[in-house]
């Protein structure tokens, strides 16, 4: 099942991010070879002292009994496959999170989410399969939760918030893949130091026990848990090589602290209460050295407006093009390491807000201005290809979708635009044969346009019912703006290509 | 040659090969072409070769636009191995056609003798008369090949993919002669002539194998004569066309749907949305029937380019009556047609700010979902260099500068000139990147190169 559904719709919508996706990687080359040199000392130190070797098995004893690992069928239209990740056990009546790289990386849709089990392996008998039920994602803290369906009585997991100084001795314990029969493992390493960012991360001398790993300091706190680098790596058994242990070949150095996820675990989602993110609706771009001294604001974090979504609480609020935010809520904006760090330090701040409550900017256009104040109401961020319903018109063999806010937005034109937008294609099968795109948003059927989903569905089975050998002619725009007449000509046969 | 005439398609005799050779071969010459091209924030130099005939006692050669257009320094050479310099005349990316001088100065100097081809009628041509191609290939000069004509009305439409080169449009307004004379790199520009020795087409594409197509020469005597009508020292000559900025698709299949008869209209498949049509209130799907009373019928994709050459040789700025299909109506809009524009606009460099733009165009704006035609667009930087430090990056748009908004690249030229005559060492810049507008600062003073005499 490689053509995945919607690789390109991964980036969020505007005005919550722009991408500085690549700057952990930057980071870690320039950082590799201190940290080598650091694990040589650490292990040379410590790790001889048997009192040390008590230690590192009296963390291992404590975390393991939390371990399990999550494991789910996504049932896409064009088949199915297993996922697993590994997951920790966060409270006592069994709330499970487990890292959210494994329910996004195609922005799969909750409802294809299917048959959650929680793994609970044992060194002396099978591993134990417990069915549970998917509670939802959130993607602020990149967790995501599972609840077993029968109570257990499981030991949990409490994180607490400390940050470990430089140099203070850090343990980990987390799991091998099915491979390796789910075994917890415990690595040892120093905090080194703490890298600022979108999302702070704290370094370590030495290694770290794998994605989803719990990180305790020296008086057995769980200061802190391992997220996954990449999409895939959240992923504990690779079905193409079931052998592959990521955790020892690539083992991660840097850990994400406590204060970043443990309001996500204390206000978990659930299947009636999912995460509700806020969203003001304008693209920021963090200002350089050379723009602040333009502006007049030197050594002042600032980031600038750039386009403002019509309606959002931005435009609501006055906020326009070209502006510059100096002060949030009356506060300077968090530092980066880099300035391209700084809208997503201003977005992460505004999405731990909730919908409707409200947050001021300090705003100037010019050297030299008064900054004037933004009052703006957070508005909930406008839902994600993975949340919309959609319909699968399985003989041409295309996937409709209803259409999103990124969708009209990446195409100029206006949020109102009614249609469906194609978000798979079977290979080999008529609607890709006929040039059909992804992505493409149809707006006509046979000539009448596109209200609704509902109607989409209907008009198209009624369609192919009472005239199965006429052409299904649709009027898409493709991303790039331009319309095109897609003239589907129907199977003559009911052999499945693909 | 006059016995030729007589027969309609003459044989390839041993006789007659031999006869055509000799006829056409003292006109055809090989090309070497050097291309300015902007990288890195800097021009630099790009070699090539291929071929080109000559057409006229004047020394005027006839080649490929992907041979000798853009070209900044040019050498034929004969086919008596004599080289001798010449100079871009004018050139045309849509139908890949350019026209160079010999220095005729040389010419006479050195007494070299040469001929001219005389130009046929690739009307007249039939699938599987025997046709030859002279030219360059792999630099193998004086190669003669033949074979015959295996298609005269081969079309390279795509509605997913358009034809160009480098990124400049081309074929769009004339269908393609297919033969398996064998041509390879090289031997672009060079004729391809039937045998009563007069020049048919220009050997353009193809390379391997036995698939290989030419430029009709039809095609080519309007734009040869627009080129020379409009060329003058110091300026290019070119051909100017009309557009109505929309995309336009063969009806086939689609009649039932549209509910037209057979062999009637064309679909306008996308619309521009800056454009003539766009502003005289067309929309994508309208089946356009005629223009100015002429019918417009594209049934197969082969009809498409007659109909494109139609609408490009509307007068520039006129106003035309297009009679369109929309659902049950029959409508007359009235649409303004204006100057063909490619996707690329001129491009230049900037070495102070380590920067080459371009200009905008109306087709780069609609491409790239721009709200204006405005600003010129960054096409590549110098690492080190102002515009790289200031973090910007290959496709933004400048919108401003020092809050003088940017209108065209001589404009800008303007502006940039500007702000080095008053020593600026700070010059703000408003940038688009997508869907991002945001303030870029250049630090210039601090990196300019020092003086440079030759600046």
């Amino acid at each position: 099942m490689t053509p995945i559904t919607e690789i390109v719709c991964a980036s969020r919508s505007p005005g919550c991010t722009s991408g500085a996706s690549t700057n952990g990687v930057e980071r870690l080359r320039i950082i590799r070879p201190l940290t080598i040199l650091l694990a040589t000392l650490a292990f040379s130190n410590s790790l001889a002292k048997a009192d040390e070797a008590a230690t590192v098995r009296r963390m291992y004893d404590l975390v393991k009994p939390s371990l399990v690992a999550v494991k789910y069928t996504w049932a896409s239209e064009l088949g199915s496959q297993e996922l697993t990740a590994a997951g920790v056990i966060v409270s006592d009546d069994g709330l499970v999170a487990f890292p959210i790289g494994i329910v996004t990386p195609a922005l799969v849709p909750d409802d294809q989410m299917q048959k959650f089990k929680i793994v609970v392996p044992s060194e002396t008998a099978d591993e134990t399969e417990i069915d549970a039920t998917f509670q939802g994602r959130d993607e602020r803290s990149s967790l995501a939760f599972v609840r077993p369906d029968s109570p257990q009585k499981w030991k949990s997991i409490k994180f607490v918030d400390s940050s470990p100084r430089t140099g203070e001795a850090i343990y980990s314990v987390g799991m091998l893949p099915k491979g390796a029969g789910y075994k917890a493992i415990v690595t040892t390493a120093i905090m080194s130091t703490r890298l600022r960012g979108p999302v702070p991360q704290l370094l370590v001398a030495g290694q770290l026990a794998g994605v989803g790993a719990v990180v305790l300091d020296a008086q057995g706190h769980a200061i802190g848990s391992v997220h996954a680098r990449s999409l895939g790596e959240a992923i504990l058994d690779n079905p193409e090589n079931p052998d592959d242990l990521p955790m020892l070949n690539n083992p991660p150095r840097m850990f994400i602290p406590t204060s970043e996820f443990a309001s996500s675990i204390e206000n978990s989602p659930s299947p009636s209460k999912p995460i509700v993110i806020p969203w003001i609706g304008c693209e920021m771009k963090g200002l350089e050295k050379e723009d602040a001294e333009y502006f007049g604001i030197e050594n002042v974090p600032a980031v600038q407006v750039g386009d403002v979504v019509p309606d959002s609480p931005a435009a609501k609020a006055g906020l326009s093009k070209l502006d510059v935010i100096t002060r949030v809520d009356g506060r300077q904006i968090e530092r980066g390491d880099l300035p391209i760090e700084l809208p997503e330090i201003v977005t992460r701040y505004i999405q731990r807000m909730s919908v409707g409550s409200k947050v001021t900017f300090s705003v100037i256009r010019n050297k030299g201005d008064v900054p004037k104040d933004v009052v703006l109401t957070l508005d909930s961020r406008p839902r994600e290809p993975q949340e919309v319903r959609r319909f699968y018109a399985r003989d041409l063999g295309f996937v409709a979708r209803e259409v999103t806010f990124t969708d009209t937005y990446r195409r100029h034109i206006t949020a109102k635009t009614s249609g469906v937008v194609v978000a798979l294609l079977r290979p080999q099968a008529a609607a890709q044969a006929a040039h059909l795109g992804m992505l493409d948003l149809i707006t006509q059927m046979n000539g009448k346009p596109v209200e609704t989903l509902d109607e989409f569905k209907k008009d198209y089975q009624d369609f192919r019912k009472d005239r199965p050998t006429d052409p299904v002619v649709l009027e898409v725009i493709r991303l790039d703006g331009k319309e095109q007449t897609i003239n589907i000509q129907p199977p003559q046969s009911d052999a499945q290509p693909g | 040659m006059a016995g030729c005439q007589s027969e309609p398609y003459p044989a390839a005799t041993p006789q007659r090969v031999a006869a055509v050779t000799a006829a056409i071969s003292p006109a055809v010459v090989r090309v070497d072409i050097a291309q300015a091209i902007y990288k890195d924030g800097k021009q630099s130099l790009v070699r090539g070769n291929g071929s080109g005939v000559i057409i006229d006692q004047q020394g005027r050669i006839l080649t490929n636009y992907h041979v000798a257009g853009r070209a900044i320094e040019i050498y034929v050479t004969l086919a008596n191995k004599e080289r001798v310099p010449a100079r871009l005349i004018g050139d045309d990316h849509w139908t890949d056609l350019a026209i160079i001088q010999m220095d005729m100065d040389i010419i006479a100097k050195r007494q070299i003798a040469f001929s001219s081809a005389q130009l046929g009628d690739s009307g007249s041509l039939v699938v599987g008369q025997d046709v030859m191609a002279f030219g360059t290939p792999f630099g193998l000069a004086r190669t003669v090949t033949r074979g015959s004509v295996s298609n005269t009305d081969r079309t390279f439409y795509d509605v997913q993919q358009r034809m160009d080169i480098d990124g400049y449009e081309t074929g769009d307004f004339s269908n393609w002669i297919q033969m398996d004379v064998p041509i390879n790199p090289g031997n672009s520009g060079g004729p391809l002539v039937d045998l009563g020795a007069k020049v048919v087409g220009i050997n353009t594409r193809g390379g391997g194998q036995n698939l290989n197509f030419a430029i009709p020469i039809d095609t080519a005597k309007p734009v040869i004569a627009a080129i020379l009508q409009t060329a003058a020292p110091g300026k290019k000559g070119r051909v100017d066309r009309s557009d109505l900025g929309f995309e336009l698709m063969p009806m086939h299949e689609l009649e039932a749907f549209y509910d037209i008869d057979i062999n009637k209209g064309v679909l306008i498949n996308s619309v521009d949305r800056i454009g003539p049509y766009a502003d005289a209130g067309g929309k994508a799907q309208d089946v356009l029937l005629a223009v100015n009373g002429q019918p417009t019928n594209v049934r197969f994709p082969e009809e498409m380019a007659p109909v494109r050459q139609r609408i490009a040789s509307l007068p520039i700025g006129s106003d035309v009556r297009l009679t369109i299909k929309r659902g049950k109506q029959t409508l007359t809009l009235t649409a303004k047609t204006t100057l063909l524009d490619g996707y690329l606009g001129e491009e230049r460099g900037f070495t102070q700010w380590g920067v080459s733009l371009r200009q905008m165009t109306r087709p780069y704006a609609v491409a790239n979902q721009l709200d204006q035609v405005a600003g010129v667009w960054i096409t590549s930087m110098s690492d080190g260099e102002p515009v790289e430090r200031a973090h910007l990056a290959p496709g933004d748009v400048i919108l401003s500068v020092n809050n003088t908004t940017v209108t065209d690249m001589a404009q800008f030229q303007g502006l940039y000139d500007k702000t080095l005559a008053a020593k600026l060492d700070r010059v703000a810049l408003e940038v688009q990147r997508g869907r991002e507008v945001f303030t870029a600062i250049l630090k210039v003073k601090e990196y300019a190169p020092a003086s440079d005499p030759s600046d």
